[in-house]
């Protein structure tokens, strides 16, 4: 198997999503609006993954899932398929199964992708 | 000099993969406060924290990566209580949101897929995983960790649902 490819996905993401949008980051954020042309709220999020020192910025509607926000990310960081979720500074594992809007977080905050599945 | 991929030695190739992967290592290290240690030459990994919820207790994994990544790396797991190496392990632990199972196993070993030690072939509880080769094949909603900076992350979020020690 092949050393993944951990930018591979970050084109088809930013080309075929109308709402979500990874944007490399130093690239500057358009806060003047912060809704789509369907008038969905959004939220930028900083988000890292383990194993990239780069972060990426993304903006997801607030009533994404917590869950689905976080497998997006991951596919933008390169991960297959697995159980993803986001870690807060404060190292707080959020539900995947809440919405961003629930899980109160604000505009430009800084996440960690994290993988919840089991062990044993 | 260029050498085909076909003439390198398994260690070659696993000296490389650790040298891919040591930006991420250690960014991660310094974004999570812990330490990280590479070996190209003895091809190990050593990460230590401090366990959570055990007093003047640290916690070091040192990963053996000789076959890395056709085999997932050999984790052990070394506990310092008090500034000396003792025989215990952290103890599972559950934490809400996060994994509904731990990857300390009470038998002493690192229960992933991504930890060889839990392969039945090398004497592991999971023959259902099928082989060490198959590693990067097992399906959530197993831990899924395909870099060493992903298991460290394992680590330290399976680390933080710790109640304590095992003896």
């Amino acid at each position: 198997m092949g050393w993944p490819d951990l930018h591979s996905n970050l084109d088809a993401l930013t080309s075929t999503h109308t709402f979500r949008r990874a944007i490399p980051l130093g690239d500057e954020i358009e806060r003047s609006t912060n809704m789509t042309t369907h008038g969905h709220a959004l939220l930028h999020l900083v988000i890292s993954s383990p194993r990239d020192p780069e972060s990426k910025t993304f903006e997801f509607p607030l009533t994404e899932l917590v869950g689905d926000a976080a497998h997006e990310a991951a596919i933008a960081f390169g991960y297959k398929p697995g159980t993803p979720s986001f870690q807060t500074a404060d190292h707080v594992t959020l539900s995947r199964t809440i919405s961003l809007e629930t899980a109160k977080l604000h505009d430009g905050e800084h996440l960690e992708i994290v993988d919840v599945g089991g062990g044993v | 000099m260029w050498v085909a991929a076909s003439e390198m030695s398994v260690s070659d190739e696993a000296r490389i993969h650790l040298e891919l992967e040591m930006p991420g290592i250690e960014a991660w290290a310094a974004r999570h406060g812990w330490k990280a240690t590479i070996d190209l030459d003895q091809l190990t990994v050593r990460a230590e924290a401090p366990h959570p919820n055990a007093t003047n207790t640290s916690v070091q994994f040192i990963g053996e990566f000789s076959n890395y990544r056709q085999h997932p790396p050999t984790w052990k797991c070394l506990v310092i209580e008090g500034g000396s190496p003792s025989s215990a392990f952290p103890a599972a632990g559950v934490i809400s949101n996060g994994p509904p199972s731990s990857i300390f196993h009470g038998s002493k070993i690192i229960c992933a897929p991504w930890s060889a030690g839990a392969y039945a072939e090398k004497g592991g509880p999971h023959g259902d995983w099928i082989s060490l080769n198959n590693w990067l094949s097992v399906l959530p909603p197993h831990s899924q960790a395909h870099t060493i900076a992903d298991m460290l992350s394992a680590f330290e979020l399976h680390l933080s649902a710790s109640p304590g020690l095992i003896q």
